[in-house]
């Protein structure tokens, strides 16, 4: 039972950035995804922009501090690969992909429940983006998890 | 047949006085230190307190145990995974062009 008695607002039509950022910094359009497709994307999201991720990670690493500031074109471009993975997907698979995150948001954003439609999902992506969910430093001579036919016991 | 009984204050028949024998009472067995005789301690707790003498052998026996099957098992070629990553992993190496075209680039 709940125990707050107040009544759900709404607030993102009427929230005003206060502190935007300085006209010469160029603008970068927010991802606008919440954590359920994020997750449920980031292998994609990965697979295609794993080099700018990187890149951005050695760029902070080398600022020695300074990454804030040196790297936000690195960082830009982040976020552009990402929001470009989430529309592709959004374009061509989303209804799987609907399917894939509204079952992570129901079961405390974890993959084993969500097998069955990540399998779905992936086919998609695969399929029409050429991206592909690869999990790193599985032991020698196993499955991947995701790619077990029985996940009874996964 | 009346069975003979003999009275309670009194020692049943085959009953041999020890003090008659060796002139003093019969020696009681007393506990070995353990650090000088660490064998014959080991002899009196298994016969005096055998519960808490096998537990405590048990207990210590599972160390070496534990220890040979973890180097049996890398023998026979088991091998331990990579350690769980807790931060996104900085690559070992040097920042390189990224030769895109700069599609990820500022819009001009």
């Amino acid at each position: 039972m709940s125990t707050n008695r107040q009544n759900p607002t709404f607030t993102h039509a009427v929230l005003v950035d206060r502190t935007p950022m300085p006209a010469h910094i160029p603008p970068v359009e927010e991802v606008g995804a919440t954590s359920a497709p994020l997750t449920s994307a980031a292998f994609f999201i990965g697979d295609r922009c794993k080099k700018y991720n990187e890149d951005y990670m050695l760029c902070k690493h080398e600022a020695r501090g300074r990454g804030e500031l040196d790297c936000m074109l690195e960082g830009r471009r982040v976020t552009r690969c990402a929001a470009s993975v989430i529309t592709d997907i959004n374009k061509h698979c989303l209804e799987a992909f609907r399917g894939h995150w509204k079952c992570m948001d129901n079961n405390n954003m974890r993959f084993s429940p969500c097998r069955a439609q990540e399998k779905v999902f992936n086919q998609c992506v695969f399929e029409k983006l050429g991206l592909q969910k690869h999990l790193p430093d599985t032991p020698k001579g196993e499955v991947p998890i995701h790619l077990k036919e029985k996940q009874t016991f996964a | 047949m009346k069975q003979f009984r003999p009275p309670l204050h009194e020692p049943s028949f085959p009953y041999v006085d020890p003090q008659k024998i060796f002139g003093r009472p019969p020696p009681e067995p007393t506990r070995p230190n353990l650090f000088n005789n660490p064998i014959r301690y080991m002899r009196w707790a298994a016969i005096t307190n055998p519960a808490p003498f096998w537990s405590v052998v048990i207990g210590v026996s599972a160390v070496p145990i534990s220890v040979a099957l973890l180097l049996y098992r890398h023998y026979t070629g088991w091998e331990d995974h990579t350690p769980v990553p807790r931060t996104w992993p900085i690559p070992h190496r040097k920042r390189e062009p990224l030769n895109d075209g700069g599609i990820y680039d500022d819009p001009k």
